[in-house]
């Protein structure tokens, strides 16, 4: 479904990331882990068209997108998670959600607003307040509310579980776990690599912007050594 | 009413479409401008150059909606480039762009001596006061009914969170320039009215200053609240009126209720009300 290869995106002079190959299927979780600044946001943003593409290619459901506007790409079904939740603090649940919907027609907000509300039944009661006054956990649950209302078949969630509590990180992963089986294709960029091990069928390890590893959840397993190392988490012991 | 109350009131509903107007601007969708009185001025030098002409009221009024609201497109475009201070700052600067073209044109504008010998609307103080009122509810009713549409949730989430807007596929660019063309459109009314009001105007009406004044009557009423901007616009228009003190130190006072505001309640008057309400409905709900 989706398909980068030999990626390279960044800023200007400033190169996030160098000769990126990653795929991303209906029905399957892709990881990208990496310490912070390894350019798995930045990897995200240029899929959503945010950050300036400046090499390879970028396929969607076939077609090179690399030269369509963000809206275009929401519009054909790229769905975003943002860093940090990116809620509007003063708005009420419901309201973030239609704003979510925003790129499909009005009379879809309702049907949509309700299969948010079944997989998240902890927001439904919260959909009045303000979503500056909830907890993290139940913001990163109308973020990923937001982005499913306008009906993504890709969804790119970054930093899924960053500064939840174990139990709200329970809920969002089986989340995704159920929007998998709904036959999304999920990319998932996690600094928790446990979690993200655990739920990945497909695992690309970035370090300074370039691949140092990558492979299927099996291999991983036989090879976390490696892993580990990459990430950095063996230095630290 | 006494003609001196008359002039009064007309003067609070022109100043009150000129807040809405930034209202919609500054409150709705969040771009900060401080050269509001500019469009105040190109609504009502459009109307004074016109009616001069000959042409009847109810083109120059319209021609000077059109005017502001075409002119606010294009500062508008500049939202689209620099954002907050330096947004504030660059169209502060327009307003001074517009005093100096003013001052330069002494054939067609009158430069520094101003317009006069403009032409009555056609109708005496009453009836001004009645079209200026009913100004007033249409910006008002528009303001309500954009708050409440599709385009007024798309304002909210640009003025708090432009680029998540972005990533949400709202199309900023084009919101911004809606909310500067009808807040600028609604100025360019309350200039138009303004000149067939006083039927002389002059650079000085539209400086710096009243663009600093409209800012207070929204801060101060409650920024993105129509009932609270009608009653901070009344309130900061009539109280100078009825002490000399306050008149001799308008600014100062205008100042004063700025820093007042923003330190002891950001959300202005509308916000005092909603917390009254709010400790009044919980005694309510305790009995």
């Amino acid at each position: 479904m989706l398909q980068l290869e030999n990626m390279h995106c960044g800023y200007g002079q400033m190169k996030a990331v160098q000769g990126l190959d990653l795929i991303a299927e209906p029905k399957k979780i892709t990881a990208l882990l990496g310490a912070n600044g390894a350019g798995k946001s930045s990897t995200m943003m240029c899929i959503a068209g945010h950050v300036e593409l400046q090499g390879g290619t970028i396929q969607y459901q076939g077609i090179d997108i690399a030269r369509q506007t963000p809206i275009q790409r929401v519009t054909a079904g790229i769905g975003i998670v943002p860093e940090g939740r990116r809620l509007f603090a003063d708005l009420t649940v419901q309201e973030n959600l239609i704003m979510g919907g925003y790129c499909r027609s009005k009379k879809k907000t309702g049907p949509n607003m309700e299969r948010v509300y079944e997989i998240f039944p902890r927001i439904k009661d919260r959909r009045g307040q303000r979503a500056g006054a909830l907890s993290g956990g139940e913001q990163q649950m109308v973020a990923i509310g937001r982005a499913l209302m306008s009906e993504p078949e890709l969804l790119l969630v970054d930093e899924l579980s960053l500064g939840l509590m174990p139990k709200a990180i329970d809920i969002c992963y089986q989340a995704l776990n159920e929007l998998k089986e709904q036959g999304l294709a999920i990319v998932l960029v996690e600094q928790s690599t446990q979690r993200a091990l655990e739920v990945a069928n497909m695992i690309t390890v970035l370090e300074s912007g370039r691949i140092v590893w990558a492979g299927s959840a099996e291999e991983s397993r036989n090879s976390m050594d490696v892993i580990d190392a990459c990430l950095g988490l063996k230095s630290s012991d | 009413m006494g003609i001196y109350e008359l002039s009064l009131a007309i003067i609070v509903c022109i100043n009150i479409v000129l807040a809405l107007g930034l209202n919609l601007i500054t409150g709705y969708c969040g771009q900060i401008s401080l050269g509001h009185a500019a469009f105040f001025g190109i609504g009502a030098y459009t109307v004074g150059v016109l009616a001069k002409a000959g042409f009847p009221s109810a083109v120059c009024i319209f021609a000077a909606i059109l005017m502001a609201g075409f002119i606010g497109i294009i500062v508008g475009t500049a939202s689209l480039r620099v954002r907050d201070d330096f947004l504030a700052i660059t169209t502060m600067g327009v307003g001074f762009l517009f005093l100096g073209i003013i001052r330069q044109q002494e054939g067609l504008l009158g430069g520094e001596m101003g317009l006069s010998g403009i032409p009555t609307i056609g109708f005496d103080k009453p009836g001004f006061l009645v079209i200026a009122f009913i100004a007033v509810i249409l910006c008002s009713a528009l303001s309500l009914y954009i708050k409440r549409s599709w385009m007024g949730f798309a304002f909210d989430a640009v003025a708090t969170d432009e680029d998540t807007a972005k990533l949400l596929t709202v199309d900023v660019a084009a919101y911004k320039l809606t909310a500067f063309a009808l807040g600028t459109a609604m100025a360019g009314l309350a200039g138009g009215l303004y000149c067939y009001f006083t039927r002389f105007i002059m650079p000085d009406d539209f400086g710096f200053l009243t663009s600093i004044s409209v800012l207070s009557m929204v801060a101060v009423g409650g920024i993105g609240s129509v009932p609270g901007v009608i009653i901070g616009t009344a309130l900061l228009t009539l109280l100078p009126e009825m002490s000399t003190f306050l008149s001799d130190y308008k600014l100062l006072f205008y100042g004063a209720m700025l820093f007042a505001v923003m330190r002891f309640a950001p959300e202005g008057i509308a916000g005092i009300g909603t917390r009254v309400v709010q400790i009044y409905g919980r005694r309510g709900d305790a009995k």
